[in-house]
């Protein structure tokens, strides 16, 4: 614990990002090993093209991408690299936190938060027949199926979800349409050696 | 196969009786359907007829005089034409006589809906073979029926294996694998060696360190048929179930093989240790690996099936079996039927589909049914065991300490890789749920009297571990798992929203790994999941087949449900909403689904269900006045065929509202109960058309008391005969036990066996009362 405490300073912020992710030592310095191994040329941030050539093939890739970086911003220095990865923390049991600490980042809250957000490109606080269309289902099935059955599946979706007939899924809504989803184990990761 | 199994039940009772009898007599039955009664099908005590109380006391009535009719030679000339074409047809006569016997047991236990919630139907069946074992002693003075381990090994067991294996969720199974692989192989060794010296260090018998190690091993394996008999009737959740339940399957290939080199120590001395480890690791892996290939063989033929539909459900079987055999052949149990499924449903037919579905499951239950009976049966054969209270108690009290033990250690292990901790509840629920069953004593059956000479001992001890954990754990698992508030397996409805996002998520999952630079589960599974699509399913899925998404056919089902849960609601006004309270906004947004799907007139939905199905592909249908809905419909057309068929019902469901066509209806759509659901009628073939999520043998009675808030007007006279019958049985029972109890008043086993009996049916009855009054 005594070496990986002093390597730990080398971290920029490293106490803090302890505290506020959850992560342990082991894992935010690994992370930080990561975080240079991206960072090709020793800039201190990274920018989304070394992001990007990390991933094989995936439909949600470019989304994933886009939520590191802040809107506006083009590059994404560790804290923050570390605190979108802090979504991904399996969640504990314990439920002994007070009341007065933030939310922690991987509380299944927080996790619903994010995933909407992926879907939210626009951010404009729901996920509208467009977005879910265009961008979700079209990339993931990709050729498959044809236009008219991506749009009888988003139609579906949408009605199925949308409960207060706005024709587009708040974040609420999209809360319980996820109810019975064991959430916890299907946005979490193993950050483990 | 069964059919042919059950020949080598009856060589033994031929062999046993040959021996006695005067050796012209060609015919190998105890009681020769005495000489007088010139009945040919007349069947005799020991075959068992349908349960039926009278039958039984008449034809106990007659084994009495049969030792005297036995002695008789042949008669004359007259006799002999009898006899000839009774030995013609006995043997298929008598196989198919105790399938009756086996399915009317059935029936009758599932005549009360309150007693068989409270116990499970493997302690049923149990009693019921006790009672069996009794009647047959009782006239013929010796047993002639008893589980024989080559039929339950090559003919009852590999129905039950193949039907888990086939219909397990595979994604579940793959996502748990590292729990199951340890508890199997690690589990199983621990129970294994500690119980062989625990029983060794308390001195019992005289007998030595091998024999009871090779006792402990076979002891300790948890039995698959069991488990899958208990516990789904307990609805546990998900994870917990294949958890133990793939524990059970796969822990035999360590058992047999811990036995295997147990055997051959006692028989040929201690040799080299190191071919019995490499062994064992190999064991598991080995079998499971049979069962992969043979996988991909199925799927590969399957995938030219296309013109020879009709013969399709017949690879399944054929191929399921071989594997099972073939991993028999290198002394490995396999988990044979896994993987298959995927590729296999996609390419054969609905029919196909629905009829393997059906007959593996109709096979597996009665395979279940006999082996139990037949477990029963064995019990009561005196001749084969002795008893020693010591071995018997400390047996009882090691196992379940050393399972307890284990499981607590291996998942204190196990949750620190795990994702999902296992937490004290499931531990309890495990360590609780490991019941012995047929498995340890089709094993200890086999054991050579020469070599290990304790024999006897071990296997009354067996019988009666194995009657303690089915009969007792079996019962009392239920309250436990209520009273521990076990989170219950979820019946929810799938949504399309849920199948969107969890393929999303494991695609962000993906990608987060692999910005982490995690090489983690997901990563792998992606790259399986591209592996599989570039070249395994271009490999094994028909080519119409491989080019449907997943995300599409699962889009369809919903579709399909739901535009028929609109017909089924706006049927006729005597319909009854039970459970739609559950579902908030259902039926607001059933009328939505009523305004989007461009049909208005309810004749044409009718004549849609009733339209020629499969021979028509539904992609060819270029009716321009239908939406893709109306093209699933015309698939469900197909499956609301095959569905109606079996009960024998006519051909507009939506129609007839008699009670059991409700109850069809109620099985295709309303997914408000638990899927294992079954009520009366052939309409488990309905849900498993539709609910494919959950494989299902069992019946609870979840339907039933559906069925029974619909017909409130007859529930108290339909009460007072369901109370009537309850009562009836267990006095039938009680007196039963009484009698047998009477006869065989000296041996301490049966006065164990017999009391239980006797107590059990006296507390059933009790406990019915009880219930029925409150």
């Amino acid at each position: 614990m005594g070496s990986s405490r002093s390597s730990l300073r080398r971290v920029p912020d490293g106490q803090q990002l302890l505290q506020e992710t959850g992560f342990s030592a082991a894992v935010l310095l690994r992370l930080h090993q990561r975080f240079q191994f991206l960072d090709k040329d020793s800039r201190g941030h990274l920018r989304s093209e070394d992001l990007e050539a990390e991933l094989s093939e995936n439909p949600m890739g470019d989304r994933i991408v886009g939520a590191f970086f802040q809107p506006g911003q083009e590059t994404v220095d560790f804290p923050s690299f570390v605190r979108v990865l802090a979504h991904f923390r399996p969640t504990e049991k314990n439920r002994t936190r007070g009341g007065e600490q933030p939310e922690p980042a991987n509380s299944r809250n927080r996790k619903l938060k994010f995933a909407f957000q992926l879907y939210d490109r626009d951010r404009d606080g729901k996920i509208s027949r467009t977005e879910l269309l265009q961008q979700v289902l079209r990339e993931m099935l990709g050729l498959q199926v044809t236009e008219e059955q991506l749009q009888s599946i988003a139609e579906r979706a949408i009605q199925e979800a949308d409960l207060d007939r706005d024709h587009a899924i708040c974040f609420d809504e999209f809360r319980k349409s996820l109810e019975k989803v064991n959430i916890d184990h299907k946005m979490s990761v193993r950050f483990l050696e | 196969m069964l059919l042919f199994g059950l020949l080598l039940l009856l060589l033994p009772a031929g062999a046993d009786l040959s021996g006695s009898a005067a050796p012209l007599r060609g015919p190998v039955h105890a009681s020769p359907s005495a000489p007088p009664r010139l009945l040919l099908p007349q069947p005799a005590a020991e075959r068992g007829a349908p349960g039926v109380a009278s039958t039984r006391s008449a034809e106990s009535g007659d084994g009495q005089e049969e030792p005297a009719a036995a002695e008789h030679p042949h008669h004359g000339g007259g006799y002999r034409v009898v006899q000839w074409e009774w030995s013609y047809v006995q043997t298929p006569y008598v196989i198919a006589i105790w399938l009756l016997v086996a399915s009317v047991a059935k029936i009758l236990f599932h005549l009360s809906q309150r007693f068989t919630t409270v116990v499970p139907e493997s302690c049923m069946l149990i009693l019921l073979g006790l009672v069996l074992g009794g009647v047959v002693l009782l006239a013929s003075k010796r047993q002639l029926y008893q589980l024989d381990p080559a039929l339950f090994f090559l003919f009852l067991l590999p129905t039950i294996v193949g039907d888990a294996g086939y219909f397990m969720p595979a994604r579940l199974f793959f996502d748990n694998l590292g729990a199951i692989l340890t508890y199997a192989v690690v589990g199983t060794l621990w129970n294994a060696f500690c119980t062989g010296f625990c029983l060794y260090a308390a001195k019992l018998l005289g007998a030595d360190l091998m024999d009871f190690l090779l006792f402990g091993a076979l002891i300790s394996a948890v039995d698959p048929v069991a488990v899958l008999a208990v516990f789904e009737e307990v609805h546990v959740n998900e994870m917990l179930f294949i958890i133990v339940f793939g524990e059970s399957l796969l822990n035999d290939a360590v058992t047999v093989v811990l036995y295997k080199v147990y055997i051959s120590f006692v028989e040929v001395g201690p040799q080299n240790v190191q071919t019995a480890d490499y062994f064992k690791g190999v064991g598991d892996v080995g079998g499971t690996l049979v069962g992969l290939v043979f996988a991909v063989i199925l799927g590969f033929i399957t995938r030219f099936t296309k013109k020879v539909r009709i013969i399709e459900p017949l690879f399944v079987f054929l191929l399921v079996y071989l594997a099972y055999l073939t991993a028999e052949l290198f002394s490995l149990m396999t988990f044979c039927g896994i993987g298959a499924n995927k590729y296999v449903e996609a390419n054969i037919s609905q029919k196909s589909r629905t009829t393997v579905k059906y007959t593996m499951k109709t096979l597996a239950s009665i395979a279940e049914t006999i082996i139990f009976i037949f477990l029963g049966i064995s019990a009561v054969d005196k001749s084969k065991w002795a008893w020693d209270t010591g071995l018997v108690s400390c047996t009882l009290v090691f196992i379940l300490l050393f399972r307890a033990m284990g499981v607590v250690g291996q998942t204190w292990v196990l949750n620190r890789f795990r994702l999902v901790p296992l937490d004290k509840i499931d531990q309890v629920v495990m360590s609780y749920g490991g019941l012995r069953g047929a498995v340890a004593f089709a094993l200890v059956v086999l054991l050579d009297a020469e070599q290990v000479r304790a024999k006897d001992y071990f296997v009354a001890t067996t019988i009666v571990v194995v009657f303690f954990t089915v009969m007792f754990q079996g019962l009392t698992i239920k309250p436990l798992v209520k009273w521990l508030k076990v989170p219950r397996s979820t019946n929810r409805k799938p949504t399309i929203n849920e199948e969107i996002h969890e393929r999303a998520f494991d695609h962000i999952l993906t990608a987060v790994e692999d910005i982490a630079g995690l090489q983690g589960y997901h990563h792998w599974r992606d790259k399986w999941e591209q592996f599989d699509k570039n070249y395994l399913s271009k490999m094994l899925l028909r080519k119409s087949v491989y080019r449907k998404s997943e995300l599409w056919e699962a889009y369809q089902k919903i579709n399909i449900r739901d535009a028929i849960s609109v017909i089924d609601q706006v049927g006729g006004p005597d319909r009854v909403q039970t459970g739609s309270g559950s579902e908030t906004g259902r039926s607001s947004a059933d009328k939505r689904l009523q305004n989007q799907l461009q049909f208005s007139h309810q004749a044409e939905l009718y004549s849609v269900l009733v339209l020629v199905p499969d021979s028509r592909p539904p992609e060819s249908t270029q009716n321009q006045n239908w939406s893709q809905q109306a093209t699933g419909l015309n698939i469900i057309s197909g499956e609301t065929e095959e569905a109606c068929r079996p009960s024998g019902r006519s051909r507009k469901p939506s129609r007839t509202r008699t009670r059991s066509g409700f109850n069809l209806d109620r099985a295709l759509f309303m997914e408000q109960k638990p899927s294992r659901t079954r009520t009366r009628s052939g309409f488990n073939l309905d849900r498993a058309l539709f609910m494919e999520q959950k494989p299902s043998r069992k019946q609870i009675n979840g339907g039933g008391r559906d069925f029974c808030n619909l017909s409130k007007i007859c529930l108290p006279r339909r009460g007072s005969i369901l109370f009537c019958s309850i009562l009836f049985y267990s006095i039938l029972f009680y007196f039963l036990s009484l009698c047998s109890f009477l006869f065989v008043l000296f041996l301490n086993f049966f006065y164990f066996v017999l009391f239980y009996c006797f107590s059990s049916s006296l507390f059933y009855s009790v406990v019915l009362s009880v219930l029925y009054f409150l």
